[in-house]
C-alpha cells in the first residue's frame, strides 16, 4: 500500500525510511527539485492539509518541521485512496520530533541511528484498526464526549479552520492537539482513543495489518514457535497492559471472539523483544542519545525487559502539556507587562515572529513588488513564500521587522531569477555544431522566435543573428512570418545592414531565406533548415508571425511549427511594459509548444524603457520557471544583453 | 543633599578637588588600553577552524562523502555512508581526521619524530553544499569567502563523464569553471588585502566502483578541454545587463587572457592555485581506501 516512508533533513540526510519499492529516490529527489528547489509546481493543498505531489503514476504526501528542518514524504500509487496517509503524517512527525528531539538538536544528527520502525508499524496497525473500526461499528458515548473535547480545543488552539470538520468526519475518534513545538499550527492528532472502542473485527482487522506491514519479515508461523518458546514475552504484555490506564477498554480487544486478535497482540509483544535488542545495539555506537531516548519512550519492566510505553498515551500527554503551554503564552502575550515588553522587543530585536506582525510589512512588500510591475498574483505568492519562511524566526539585536523581512525577499526573489543551467548560446550551438562524439553528425542550431504582435520579435532575431555574426557563425534567417505585410521586407533590410556590417569587419555570413506570403510558415521553417543543413549554414534564426495568445486557432499552429522544425532552442519574446498580462502570455506559449516541448527561454525586450521597474521578468519567470535568456536595452544591433541576477535584485529592492 | 550646599558631593566633584582629577585622569589613561587588552584577546579567542568547502554538480556524491567522513570520524572502519537526497541547504560539519593521516604541516618532521607518536585527530569542518542549478551562486559559491577556508573539494561523478550525452560534462565543467574563477578572483582582489592564503583545489573523482567511470587521468583530460571550451565561450559571449565598461577582462577570464589553452597546471603557475584530480567511490567495497586517499590530501592542507 505504502511504497515508501521516508524521514530526511533538508541538507539531504535520510534520517529514517522504510520502503517496499525501488521508486524511493527518484520521486523524492523530484519532489525536491521541483517543490522546494525550483518552485515549479505548487501542489495544491488538499482537503486534509498535506500538499500532494504527483510523480509518474505515485503521490507524495509531505509535511515539514522547519526548526528541525525535518522532511517527512509519504509515497504510494496513485491509484490507491488512501485516505489515513494524512494522519499518518501528522502523528509520525509528533511522535518522531518528540522522541528524537534531543537526538535532532545535536551537531551530528545526521549519522545517528534512528530506531523508529516500532513505532511506525505501530502507528500504522493503530491506523488500521481505527479505519476499520470505523466502517464497521456506530459510534459510543466515549466518542461523542471526545468530539466534544477536541472542538474545545479547537476553539482555545485555533488550527487553521478547514481542516476541522474534515478530520472530525472522517475520523470521529481523532482528538485534534495542537502540535505547540513545530513553527506550524497545523493541528497533529493523536490516535490515542481509537484503541479502547475498537473490538477488533478479528480477520478483517488482522489482514490489513498484515497488507500494511511492508516490512513484516518472516512468516508469523515461525514468530508464534519462537513465542511458545519464550514465556518472557506473555509477562511482557501483562506487565504493559497493567501500567496502561484504559485497562477495561484493552481487554475487549485482546479477549477477542477468536484467536486472530490474540495473535495481533502477540505480535505487539514481539516488538517490545526486539526493542531491547536494537537500543543495545544502538547504544553501543552512540551512546549519549541512548540515554535520552530510553526514559522517554519506555521502561523496563520486572523481568528487566525493556516494554514499549503505550504510545498513544505518551503522544497524548506530550500533546496536551504543549497544548497549555502555548495558551499560557498566549494569556501573557495580553497582560500589559506582555504587551510592553512586545513593544519594546519590536524596538530592540529578538522578538519570535508571528503572522500578525508580519501582516502589515508584507501587504507594504507585496505593494512595492506591484509598483515595481511585477504581476498580482507573482508578488502575492512571493510574498506568501516569504511569510512562511519567517514566521516563527527571531529578529536579530536592533533589527526591526522589515529590515528582517529583507534579505528573504531577495534571495527568493534571486532564486527565481538564477536559471538552472548554464544559459551559455555559444556553447550550446557549438555542442550541436561540431559534436565531440563520434557518432553524432553535426547539423544546424535552429533558433525559433515567438511572441506576441510588436513586442520585438524580427528586432530581437536580429540582434541575435549580429552576435552570432561577431562570432563567426554562417546564419540563415527564415522568414515565417508569412502574414503581416511586410515582414518579409522587414527582414531582408536587417539582412541588407547585417550583410553590410558583417563585409566590413570580415565577420560570418547572413542569407535569408523567403518563400513569400501566404504559404504555412511550418513548411518554410522546415525547407529553410533543410535548406541550411545542405549550404553549410550553422544557425537557423526561423522568424513567426506575431500572435496573440488569447487566439487557440493560431496557437494551434505553433505546434506544428516545432514539429517540422524540430528547432533546438524556443525563445520568447516578451516585452517589459506589459504587467499583469504577462503571466497569462507565458503560460499560453508554453503550453502551445505540445506535450514534447518546452519553452527554453525569454528575451525581454524594452527594457530601457520601464526604468527600474523590471517586474516582468519576475511573473514570466515566476509563472513558468523559464529563465530569461537575453534582454534587449536599446535600439542598436548591439544592444542585447544577458541577465545579471544581482542587478536585477537591486534594481527590484530600490 | 543638594546643589545649594556647598558640602554635598555632587558641589565637591565640581569643585576641582585634587583626587576627583587624579580618578579622572586614571581612567583616561587606562580605558584604552584595557579596551584594547579586551579587543585583542577576544579576537585571539575566536580561532579560526580549518574549513574545507565542498562543491559540486547535484547527484555527484557530496552528502554521501560527508556522511561517510562522519561516521568515519567517530569509527575508522565504517564504510557504509548514509542514504542521501537532493539538498537544499549548505550544512557544516564538524570532523575528525584521524591520527595516522599525515599532515602537511609535518611534512618536514622526521618519521621518528616523538612528538608524531601521540598525535590527536584532528578536527576540521567540512561544508556540504547543495549542487542544484538554482543554488549554486547563492548558497555554495559564497563560502569561498570563509576566512577559514583551507581547501575545495570538487566531487565529480566520474560514471557520466564518459557518456555519449554531454550535458553532464558541460554541466560539471561550467560548473568548475565557475569555482575556479571565483577562486581567482578571490586572489587576485584588492579588497582581501592581508589573507591570501593558497587555496588548493581537490577534484575527486567519485563512483569509480561503477563500470562506465572514466579513470581519473581522463577525467582530467576531459575536464580541461571542455573548461577551454567554456572558457572561449564566456569571453566571447554578451556582456551581461548593467555591467561596468571598463572592468578589467584579464582577471573576469579564467587563467587570465593569455594565448595558452587551459589546463589545470596553468592555474597553478599564474596563479598558485593547485588543482589535484584524485579517484576513488563513496560506496562499495574499496570506499575506505580510496576516501583514505581523499583524507590524506586533507591532511596534506593542515
Amino acid at each position: 500500500m505504502l511504497d515508501v516512508f521516508e524521514i530526511l533533513t533538508t541538507s539531504g540526510v535520510v534520517l529514517w525510511s522504510r520502503s517496499t519499492s525501488n521508486i524511493g529516490a527518484s520521486a523524492v529527489n523530484s519532489l525536491i527539485n521541483d517543490v522546494f528547489i525550483e518552485e515549479k509546481v505548487r501542489p495544491p493543498a488538499s482537503q486534509s492539509g498535506h500538499p500532494a505531489y504527483k510523480h509518474e503514476k505515485y503521490t507524495l504526501k509531505y509535511t515539514l518541521v522547519k526548526d528541525l528542518g525535518l522532511i517527512f514524504v509519504a509515497v504510494y500509487q496513485s491509484l490507491l485512496h488512501l485516505t489515513w496517509v494524512d494522519k499518518l503524517l501528522d502523528d509520525i512527525r509528533t511522535i518522531f520530533v518528540q522522541v528524537y528531539r534531543g537526538q535532532l538538536e545535536e551537531l551530528d544528527h545526521a549519522v545517528l541511528k534512528y530506531p523508529f520502525d516500532k513505532y511506525f508499524d505501530e502507528e500504522l496497525r493503530r491506523l488500521d484498526q481505527s479505519a476499520s473500526a470505523h466502517g464497521a461499528e456506530t459510534p459510543r458515548v466515549q466518542v461523542q464526549e471526545e468530539k466534544k473535547i477536541s472542538a474545545e480545543e479547537a476553539d482555545t488552539g485555533g488550527p487553521p479552520p478547514p481542516e476541522l470538520p474534515q478530520l472530525l468526519k472522517a475520523q470521529p475518534r481523532a482528538v485534534p492537539v495542537v502540535n505547540g513545538d513545530s513553527t506550524q499550527h497545523t493541528p497533529a492528532q493523536s490516535p490515542n482513543s481509537s484503541r479502547p472502542t475498537t473490538p477488533l473485527p478479528g480477520v478483517a482487522g488482522h489482514l490489513l495489518t498484515e497488507k500494511v506491514r511492508p516490512g513484516s519479515r518472516g512468516s508469523r508461523r515461525a514468530r508464534k514457535a519462537a513465542h511458545t518458546v519464550t514465556t518472557n514475552a506473555s509477562s511482557g504484555d501483562e506487565a504493559r497492559r497493567s501500567k496502561t490506564p484504559q485497562k477495561a477498554a484493552k481487554k475487549g480487544r485482546v479477549w477477542g471472539p477468536d484467536g486472530m486478535a490474540d495473535e495481533v497482540d502477540d505480535k505487539n509483544l514481539d516488538y517490545s523483544a526486539i526493542d531491547s535488542d536494537a537500543t543495545g545495539g544502538a547504544g553501543v555506537s552512540s551512546p549519549a542519545p541512548e540515554a535520552i531516548t530510553q526514559d522517554s519512550w519506555g521502561t523496563k519492566n520486572k523481568q528487566g525487559q525493556f516494554v514499549l510505553k503505550d504510545l498513544g498515551d505518551e503522544v497524548t500527554n506530550i500533546l496536551k502539556s504543549a497544548d497549555t503551554g502555548r495558551v499560557q503564552t498566549q494569556g501573557s502575550g495580553t497582560t500589559k507587562l506582555g504587551a510592553i515588553s512586545g513593544y519594546f522587543r519590536n524596538i530592540v530585536g529578538g522578538k519570535t515572529l508571528t503572522k500578525q506582525d508580519l501582516d502589515k510589512p508584507l501587504k507594504a512588500m507585496e505593494e512595492h513588488l506591484i509598483n515595481k510591475n511585477v504581476a498580482r498574483d507573482a508578488a502575492v505568492r512571493i510574498c506568501q513564500g516569504v511569510e512562511a519562511e519567517m514566521v516563527g524566526k527571531k529578529t536579530g539585536a536592533f533589527e526591526s521587522i522589515e529590515t528582517a523581512l529583507r534579505p528573504a525577499l531577495e534571495t527568493s526573489l534571486r532564486r527565481i531569477l538564477t536559471p538552472r543551467s548554464s544559459l551559455d548560446l555559444l556553447q550550446q550551438i557549438e555542442a550541436v555544431t561540431t559534436p565531440s562524439g563520434a557518432k553524432a553528425k553535426p547539423r544546424p542550431f535552429v533558433v525559433t522566435i515567438l511572441g506576441v504582435n510588436g513586442v520585438g520579435k524580427s528586432t530581437n532575431l536580429s540582434k541575435l543573428c549580429y552576435f552570432l555574426l561577431q562570432n563567426n557563425y554562417r546564419v540563415l534567417i527564415a522568414a515565417g512570418d508569412t502574414f503581416r505585410s511586410g515582414a518579409v521586407e522587414q527582414l531582408n533590410v536587417h539582412v541588407r545592414n547585417l550583410k553590410e556590417l558583417t563585409a566590413r569587419e570580415n565577420l560570418g555570413a547572413v542569407d535569408i531565406y523567403e518563400r513569400g506570403y501566404g504559404k504555412d510558415a511550418a513548411n518554410v521553417a522546415k525547407d529553410a533548415v533543410a535548406f541550411a543543413a545542405a549550404n553549410d549554414y550553422q544557425v537557423v534564426l526561423v522568424d513567426t508571425a506575431g500572435r496573440a495568445h488569447t487566439n487557440t486557432q493560431l496557437m494551434a499552429s505553433l505546434e506544428k511549427l516545432v514539429d517540422l522544425a524540430q528547432p533546438d532552442l524556443i525563445l520568447q519574446v516578451a516585452e517589459a511594459l506589459v504587467g499583469n498580462d504577462s503571466v497569462g502570455q507565458a503560460q499560453n506559449f508554453t503550453k502551445a509548444l505540445g506535450k514534447n516541448r518546452k519553452l527554453d527561454g525569454f528575451i525581454v525586450s524594452k527594457i530601457d524603457t520601464v526604468g527600474s521597474g523590471i517586474g516582468t521578468m519576475i511573473s514570466l519567470v515566476h509563472a513558468t520557471s523559464v529563465p530569461v535568456q537575453f534582454i534587449g536595452v536599446g535600439q542598436h544591433y548591439g544592444d542585447l544583453r544577458q541577465l545579471s541576477v544581482p542587478w536585477a535584485v537591486t534594481m527590484l529592492m530600490s | 543633599m543638594g546643589w545649594s550646599s556647598p558640602d554635598s558631593w555632587l558641589t565637591r566633584l565640581f569643585s576641582g578637588d585634587p583626587l576627583v582629577i587624579l580618578l579622572a585622569f586614571l581612567v583616561v589613561i587606562a580605558l584604552p588600553s584595557l579596551l584594547h587588552l579586551y579587543f585583542y584577546t577576544q579576537s585571539a579567542r575566536t580561532k579560526v577552524v580549518p574549513t574545507f568547502l565542498l562543491l559540486g554538480p547535484s547527484g555527484a556524491g557530496k552528502t554521501s562523502l560527508v556522511t561517510l567522513l562522519q561516521k568515519r570520524s567517530s569509527n575508522p572502519e565504517d564504510t557504509e555512508p548514509a542514504l542521501t537526497r537532493t539538498s537544499q541547504v549548505p550544512w557544516g560539519v564538524s570532523l575528525l581526521l584521524p591520527a595516522s593521516v599525515p599532515l602537511g604541516s609535518n611534512k618536514y618532521r622526521s618519521r621518528n619524530d616523538v612528538s608524531l607518536k601521540d598525535k590527536h585527530p584532528t578536527r576540521y569542518v567540512m561544508i556540504d553544499t547543495p549542487g542544484h542549478g538554482k543554488l549554486r551562486t547563492d548558497q555554495a559559491l559564497s563560502q569561498i569567502k570563509n576566512p577559514g577556508l583551507r581547501g575545495v573539494i570538487f566531487v565529480v561523478d566520474a560514471s557520466v563523464l564518459g557518456s555519449s550525452d554531454t550535458s553532464f560534462l558541460r554541466d560539471t565543467a561550467g560548473y568548475l569553471h565557475d569555482t575556479l574563477l571565483a577562486l581567482q578572483r578571490q586572489r587576485t582582489g584588492k579588497a582581501s588585502g592581508k589573507t591570501k592564503t593558497n587555496i588548493p583545489v581537490l577534484i575527486a573523482a567519485n563512483k569509480q566502483d561503477l563500470f562506465t567511470a572514466l579513470p581519473t587521468g581522463a577525467v582530467r583530460e576531459r575536464l580541461q578541454a571542455e573548461i577551454e571550451r567554456v572558457r572561449v565561450s564566456r569571453s566571447k559571449g554578451l556582456s551581461t545587463v548593467g555591467q561596468q565598461p571598463d572592468t578589467d577582462a584579464e582577471e573576469e577570464v579564467l587563467g587570465g587572457g593569455g594565448e595558452d589553452k587551459f589546463s589545470f597546471k596553468l592555474m597553478e603557475d599564474e596563479y598558485g592555485i593547485s588543482i589535484d584530480v584524485v579517484g576513488a567511490a563513496v560506496k562499495g567495497d574499496e570506499a575506505g581506501k580510496g576516501v583514505r586517499r581523499w583524507e590524506e590530501w586533507i591532511g596534506g592542507c593542515l
